[in-house]
């Protein structure tokens, strides 16, 4: 039989070949001194693994279990108590953002003031319709004082005259129409 | 599940599977604080996910594919780290004499430990998981999401590797 590959050897200790490849070797290694020497300085370093003992094994155990204790708990009194890392760069630039939004919230705020004013009424019942045409031009001016709410309420007469504004036609078909009614 | 089985307490697991899960995570990392963080960070998810496992080789291997994920993090910082100090200080690269290595070196007294945290990791952690997790080289493989054959060449390389290093040791 040919020499087995020294990988192939190796599976040989972890016993993962089949079993009459497993048959095979060890009655090759019996007969091959350069495969029994390799196989000894293969399963050497499995035993040098093992025989390493870490150090303190017992104080690890016993603090590694309490710290599964102590981070369960800490971890049932919530998200908010998780403790993160951030870059300190990404601190500064958020908190940057954040006074740029609040001083910015808290200087419109101000400005908007006024609106939370109560809105002012124009009361213009006892005007016609060109007294309201006139006073269109009042409301813009009212609203520039800036003492008042931006919010006008305006109230149209209850009688109203309406006096149509519009093509020459239009008026006089609408005379027209009022005499036949007449 | 159809099979009706009794849960495994956690205590159970943690008195019989901490020696396997530890010593995973310390020859991996090869770091005794680093070791404790991710054993206790593998065991605590056990803890509250409370996964309803039937037996303790499934807790084993439950307990082995998070530790795993865990080193390989820490690997990929550490070595993250290592090149950010390198280029900040502008230094071509030394093996085995950076700061991380030196404190290694310094906090491994065991020979054997030493030699392990030189072997390359894709050979490291393969290695450590047939020596200490009692897994085979499909269950391996599974794991890693690698080939059988890939497992027995590693394992293979792994030995010879460390062989090597420790006779360095010993002249």
């Amino acid at each position: 039989m040919m020499c087995p590959n020294e990988s192939t050897l190796s599976a040989y200790l972890d016993g993962e070949l089949s079993t009459e490849r497993m048959q095979e070797i060890t009655e090759h290694v019996k007969d091959c001194r350069k495969c029994k020497v390799t196989l000894e300085q293969l399963d050497q370093t499995r035993i040098s693994l093992h025989e390493a003992d870490i150090p303190a094994f017992e104080a690890h155990k016993r603090r590694v279990y309490e710290g599964i204790l102590y981070a369960h708990r800490r971890g049932a009194d919530g998200f908010w108590a998780r403790r993160i890392g951030l870059p300190m760069p990404v601190v500064l630039a958020a908190s940057a953002l954040f006074l740029v939004f609040a001083g910015g919230f808290i200087y419109f705020l101000g400005q908007n003031s006024a609106l939370q004013r109560q809105p002012t009424q124009l009361l213009y019942a006892n005007e016609s319709i060109q007294g309201l045409h006139s006073s269109s031009v009042m409301i813009p001016e009212f609203l520039d004082q800036g003492r008042e709410s931006n919010e006008v309420i305006i109230e149209i007469p209850g009688e109203q005259e309406f006096m149509i504004i519009g093509e020459p036609a239009l008026i006089r078909e609408n005379e027209q129409w009022n005499q036949v009614v007449r | 599940m159809s099979i009706e089985h009794e849960a495994i307490s956690f205590t159970t697991v943690y008195q019989t599977l901490f020696h396997t899960i530890f010593s995973i995570a310390y020859r991996i990392t090869g770091n005794m604080t680093v070791a404790e963080e991710i054993s206790q960070e593998s065991f605590l998810k056990y803890y509250e996910k409370a996964p309803d496992l039937p037996d303790l080789d499934q807790a084993r291997y439950w307990l082995i594919r998070v530790t795993k994920n865990l080193c390989y993090n820490n690997e990929k910082r550490k070595a993250r780290e290592k090149r950010a100090y390198q280029r900040a200080l502008r230094e071509p690269e030394r093996p085995n004499h950076s700061g991380e290595d030196l404190f290694l070196h310094e906090e491994s007294k065991e020979e054997v430990q030493r030699a392990l945290n030189e072997v390359p990791y894709n050979l490291r952690s393969v290695l450590v998981l047939k020596e200490y997790g009692q897994l085979n080289y499909r269950q391996i493989g599974n794991l890693l999401g690698i080939s059988e054959s890939n497992v027995k060449v590693r394992v293979y390389r792994g030995r010879e590797k460390l062989a090597e290093l420790l006779k360095r040791g010993e002249q």
